[in-house]
């Protein structure tokens, strides 16, 4: 018995080896064959980097073919990844009205896959991180060397020279979009809505509660110090007359929006994040200068003294604006000048004098007074994907609803003729689906489809009709804009820069981050600054402002 | 002969593959799922030694050697880091551990039926709450402004407090709502191996003249010690790794001097800024870590209380 099971113990051992040996020769196949697979696929994407490559003639001598409409002679598909409409009950995926009246010019018909926008980053970095069945158009979640380098988008330089007249046209008339979409290497690989029309009319700027300046019979404040004693008042002195010492007096989504208020000292944080040239062209990290110490100085007295949004930590922007309309709010530093009659609209029935008003931003105590103007484009980039089986259509279509002159008027602007804007004298004026909409005109552009998450060119005439009923605002922003200095130009960065830069700026940013706030909030004593300058500078800022320096030399080369 | 014997043992697989085809059945669907989903995907952790960015393969992109670990050791977070996340856990460990036993015991000693019930579901209820609705929930009672806490604050004449941006405050409540959310979910293990304690003790227990005190102490704390112990050694290998979800939700920069863990930290490098390969050497460096702690812990409970994880 004893024996016969010792046998059984033997064979099954023996039988286990065999199997084991059997095992590792399966995972030896499955290894071999990923390797095969991963190098097709790594061939693949070199071969479509090579077949462009070249000597190519310059975009500024080409001339492409004018359009002609349908773009194509069979119903065409295109996929677009994209970030959800901003008006969420009207999803790009249900088909929106510009979108078919765009199908019908076209013959084009676009497949969305929307992701709200909130996440729309997170969501397609991991997707592009896999690489895989990707869209043929997608708006990239960061900066597009990076995957531009990785073979994941096409260059477009040669599609845009051979199909593209209008775009080709955009360029030479805007060579600071031209040069905001070319990589270092001379190359373009992607585009981006071109939208300072708007920042002559509506303003990243200071809003204030101007009925509350009567009501306490106060003078609008031009200083700092002057907004200071402003806000104090609105604070102690019931301006909203219920009684109650429920004043907030600067409300702020989170701390970014008390940028502005740097402006007042020199700083420009706001829109260039700190990177700024001297006099002499020299790039400087502006939030390690000596003027910070002041400015941080200042909104700490301001947070000791109860002025400051005290959710600015832990709150969304629908908190903010129940805020904002709830009639304790007196300065917003957070929002888009035409937000503010938009407010006023929205308080009506309740808060009949309310009037919230745009206001330039103060003088700081040496006598600086600025707003950062915004960058030509949007820092939001859209490129065709290697996957895309037909990048003509795609840059065809993309040459007629972005660049050209119906197009424009189409999605970027005025939408559908008869719908929401008629001709008058040969040009666009919006109907009242649009200018008397009860959600406020830009819902009402974007149920519609239009002006929203792809390349655009914003027209000025849009800009203004949308905002014309508020002429008191349009007044106040014509005084703010001769405060304008242009941001920091934004550069494409190559892949050496941006990965050396991330890997700087990643802690860099963090201890700024959090540094800053605790600088305002009192957790850190403002003794501790040169202790701050000292830890950043020894995180290798340096090199960054180097990378920095490099990119804005090329940007200024004409 | 060789030949011979191999297909004698092929026959034998083949055999026991029919024998055993429920069993296999039954079992397939686990294996493949780990297999498929735990296995397979392990095989990118090598983008930690590697340059990789979006677009290149992970085989195709170039070798980066310890480079990705370096830049981490020499990060000014990494003791910070390391601290943040062995004090987090270690806390919330300590604390939330004891209260699902206590918990788990106190509900054995009530005798109604239907009483014992209703409070193990209303237990359970918070732990179907996600998470994101929690914080949600949390900062709407806390805000400052007009959060129900800070009123009842503002009535009694006090200041009021900014919970969720003060430091001080955010292991308290990262550790108190945690408990609240799943002392009664982990109590149900308990349940079970109370009611797996053999009754026959209690009764000779009474026979000599126990008390119920004594009975808890002598014979149900002793029943649950195997699976208490089994649950702690999984916790501890769990130690590195914090609820990350959470600190997401729950952080602000005003608070990253104790929020900031290595996850998070993983994800606004890693995701955030898209520098995969580096994301990938501090999430396997923190495997590793967790790994050591699991088989250290595990050897020590198998050397002192004879209880094992295998």
């Amino acid at each position: 018995m004893e024996r016969f099971c010792r046998k059984r113990l033997d064979q099954e051992r023996i039988y286990e080896k065999r199997c084991k040996k059997g095992l590792s020769i399966v995972l030896l196949y499955i290894i071999i064959f990923s390797v095969l697979l991963t190098g097709c696929s790594s061939g693949k994407v070199n071969t479509s980097d090579k077949s462009n490559s070249g000597s190519r003639i310059p975009l500024e001598e080409r001339t492409a073919a004018q359009y002609q409409l349908p773009l194509v002679d069979e119903p065409f598909t295109l996929t677009f990844a994209t970030a959800d409409n901003s008006a969420t009950a009207y999803s790009y995926t249900q088909d929106l009205p510009a979108f078919q009246e765009l199908e019908r010019r076209t013959g084009v018909h676009v497949d969305f896959e929307v992701t709200p926008s909130d996440q729309y980053n997170t969501t397609m970095q991991t997707r592009l991180a896999a690489a895989k069945e990707l869209p043929d158009l997608i708006r990239l979640p960061d900066d597009p060397i990076r995957y531009a380098k990785g073979g994941l988008i096409i260059p477009i330089d040669d599609l845009i020279g051979d199909f593209a007249p209008n775009i080709l046209s955009l360029f030479k008339e805007r060579p600071d979009v031209r040069k905001a979409q070319t990589a270092p290497d001379g190359r373009i690989y992607t585009l981006s809505a071109v939208v300072d029309a708007r920042s002559m009319v509506n303003l990243n700027g200071l809003g204030m509660r101007k009925d509350w300046l009567e009501t306490l019979g106060l003078k609008e404040p031009d200083t700092i110090d002057e907004w200071y004693e402003v806000l104090l008042a609105f604070k102690d002195r019931d301006p909203n007359g219920n009684g109650k010492k429920d004043e907030i007096p600067v409300i702020a989504v989170n701390v970014n929006g008390l940028y502005k208020l740097a402006w007042s000292y020199g700083l420009h944080l706001a829109l260039s994040d700190g990177w700024y040239p001297d006099e002499n062209g020299k790039v400087v990290y502006e939030w390690i200068s000596p003027r910070m110490k002041d400015w941080l100085a200042e909104m700490n007295k301001w947070y000791q003294a109860g002025l400051l949004d005290p959710d600015m930590n832990s709150q969304n922007r629908d908190k903010y604006t129940a805020k904002a309309i709830g009639d304790i709010a007196g300065a917003a530093v957070s929002d888009m000048t035409m937000q503010f009659p938009q407010w006023n609209e929205r308080m009506r029935n309740d808060f009949p004098n309310a009037k919230w008003e745009g206001i330039v931003p103060p003088k700081g105590p040496y006598g600086d007074r600025m707003m950062e103007k915004e960058q030509p484009t949007e820092n939001i980039h859209y490129g065709i994907t290697k996957d895309c089986k037909n990048p003509e259509v795609v840059i065809k279509w993309l040459d007629y609803m972005f660049a050209s002159e119906e197009g424009k008027i189409l999605m970027g602007n005025f939408g559908i003729e008869g719908l929401s804007y008629v001709m008058v004298d040969g040009k666009p004026q919006f109907t009242d689906f649009i200018l008397k909409s009860e959600f406020g005109s830009g819902i009402a552009q974007a149920s519609l489809g239009v002006n929203g998450s792809f390349p655009r060119i914003l027209m000025k005439e849009m800009i203004e009709q949308r905002f014309l009923q508020y002429d008191g605002e349009v007044a106040q922003s014509n005084k703010a804009t001769q405060y304008y200095v242009p941001s920091f130009p934004r550069v494409l960065a190559s892949k050496e820069e941006t990965d050396t830069y991330a890997s700087i700026m990643a802690d860099i940013t963090t201890y700024k981050d959090e540094m800053v706030i605790r600088f305002i909030r009192g957790q850190e004593p403002l003794d501790n600054f040169d202790q701050y300058v000292k830890s950043i500078q020894g995180m290798g800022i340096e090199e960054a402002i180097a990378i920095k320096q490099r990119q804005y030399d090329r940007y200024m080369k004409p | 002969m060789k030949k011979g014997n191999g297909n004698k043992s092929c026959n034998r697989i083949k055999k026991y593959i029919i024998r055993d085809r429920y069993l296999i059945l039954l079992v397939a669907p686990v294996v493949i799922y780990y297999f498929v989903f735990h296995y397979i995907p392990m095989y990118g952790a090598v983008i930690a030694f590697k340059d990789f960015s979006a677009g290149q393969t992970i085989w195709g992109s170039e070798w980066a050697g310890l480079k990705w670990f370096q830049e981490f050791f020499r990060s000014v977070y990494f003791g910070r880091l390391i601290s943040n996340t062995l004090i987090l856990s270690s806390l919330s460990l300590v604390f939330s551990f004891p209260v699902s036993i206590i918990f788990a015991l106190l509900l054995n000693e009530i005798r109604r039926k239907a009483l014992k019930r209703v409070i193990q579901t209303v237990s359970y209820l918070p732990h179907f709450i996600s998470l994101v609705v929690m914080v949600g929930m949390m900062s709407n009672f806390l805000s400052p402004s007009d959060g129900v806490v800070n009123q009842i604050l503002k009535n009694f004449g006090m200041q009021p407090i900014d919970f969720m941006g003060e430091s001080a405050w955010f292991r308290p409540l990262y550790i108190g709502s945690g408990i609240w959310q799943s002392f009664g979910w982990n109590s149900i293990i308990y349940m079970a191996a109370l009611i797996a304690i053999d009754p026959n003790l209690y009764e000779a227990a009474r026979i000599d003249g126990c008390s119920r005190w004594q009975e808890m102490l002598h014979i149900t704390i002793p029943g649950l010690m195997p699976t208490a112990v089994m649950l702690l050694i999984l916790a501890l290998g769990n130690l590195m790794n914090v609820g990350f979800e959470k600190i997401i939700l729950m952080y602000s920069p005003a608070t990253y001097d104790v929020a900031d863990v290595i996850s998070t930290y993983v994800y606004r490098r890693g995701i955030l800024s898209a520098q995969y390969s580096f994301g990938a050497a501090v999430g396997l460096f923190n495997s590793v870590i967790n790994f050591i702690l699991l088989l250290s812990i595990n050897k020590i409970s198998k050397l002192y209380t004879q209880i094992s994880l295998w």
